[in-house]
């Protein structure tokens, strides 16, 4: 996978700073969102996983618009109409997405040019 | 001016924490709809809020609909962020007492100026406010010198609310923002004359 900061300086009017920056904030709080989502999906509570699959797509989408958004929209969308059995393959496929996108967004957070 | 926010995403918080002190406004950030309703009710609470619509415990709907409850908190603005994108979502943000809604991710000049509206119309409220307060204030002063006032109808005095019966020059003096300076008219004039 290959993240393009673009669409993200953007939305900022062009703010390389605060993007590295939101990059690198998004590196640290990623594992807790996640475990907050395995936790969830664990759990078997349909709205608890409507609702924490709602919190980490609004954070990664700042970053991505499909990928690791699209899976945590489905998987809100499984929570909201209750299907729980869609709950476990949904999160694999979003924790393989969430590693692919966390090693670019680790390198441009650091700003670490030369490793991009 | 100092705006309110409250969004439990440690990113979406940063992020507005930093723009918001670039663009010289004053945020005052917190985790989630608890906190951000204990805050307001200290005194002189903020005039202009974004809330994140999904939060545990009370959310962005759940603030905004309390808020409504509170008349001191009448004239607050409140944007609502959500990556909710469907119609009816909107329709429940604005219903719950928002002014405005803002769907993420969003870009960062649209917030700007969606809070410099805001602002114009919580400025344009406050003036208002306080000129109506002038307004009742004036009011109150011109009730004094309306309804039925008791005279004598020889010597013209007044009867006042402590049942004095009072001069009419001295009554007006003290009743209301009329001065008087002192003259004498044709007829009396001609009086005082024909008295001599």
């Amino acid at each position: 996978m290959q993240w393009n900061p673009e669409a993200l300086l953007d939305r900022l009017g062009g703010d390389e700073e605060l993007a590295r920056q939101m990059a690198a904030l998004f590196v640290d709080e990623c594992p807790n969102m996640l475990d907050d989502v395995r936790r969830a999906v664990a759990g078997g509570s349909a709205d608890d996983i409507r609702r924490v699959a709602h919190a980490f797509k609004g954070s990664v989408a700042n970053f991505v618009a499909d990928g690791p958004a699209a899976i945590a929209l489905a998987l809100e969308h499984a929570g909201r109409d209750e299907r729980l059995a869609d709950a476990p393959a949904l999160l694999a496929r979003l924790e393989g997405a969430v590693a692919e996108l966390i090693p670019e967004l680790r390198i441009y957070g650091r700003g670490d040019l030369c490793a991009s | 001016m100092r705006i309110l926010i409250a969004d439990d995403d440690p990113v979406q918080r940063h992020a507005m924490r930093t723009q918001l002190g670039k663009w010289k406004y004053e945020p005052l950030v917190f985790n989630d709809g608890k906190q951000a309703w204990q805050a307001l009710q200290e005194p002189s609470p903020p005039a202009l809020a974004v809330f994140d619509w999904n939060m545990p415990g009370m959310d962005g709907v759940d603030l905004c609909r309390e808020i409504r409850e509170v008349p001191a908190l009448a004239g607050m603005y409140i944007i609502l962020l959500t990556s909710n994108q469907e119609q009816k979502d909107k329709v429940v943000g604005l219903e719950s007492g928002a002014d405005d809604y803002i769907t993420k991710p969003f870009h960062w000049d649209e917030l700007r100026a969606r809070l410099r509206a805001g602002e114009r119309i919580v400025t344009l409220q406050q003036t208002l406010a306080a000129r109506v307060e002038e307004l009742q204030e004036a009011l109150v002063n011109v009730k004094k010198l309306s309804g039925l006032l008791p005279i004598c109808a020889y010597c013209k005095r007044i009867r006042d609310n402590q049942d004095y019966w009072t001069q009419v020059e001295k009554y007006l003096a003290e009743n209301s923002e009329a001065q008087f300076s002192h003259g004498i008219c044709p007829d009396c004039l001609n009086q005082q004359l024909a008295m001599k």
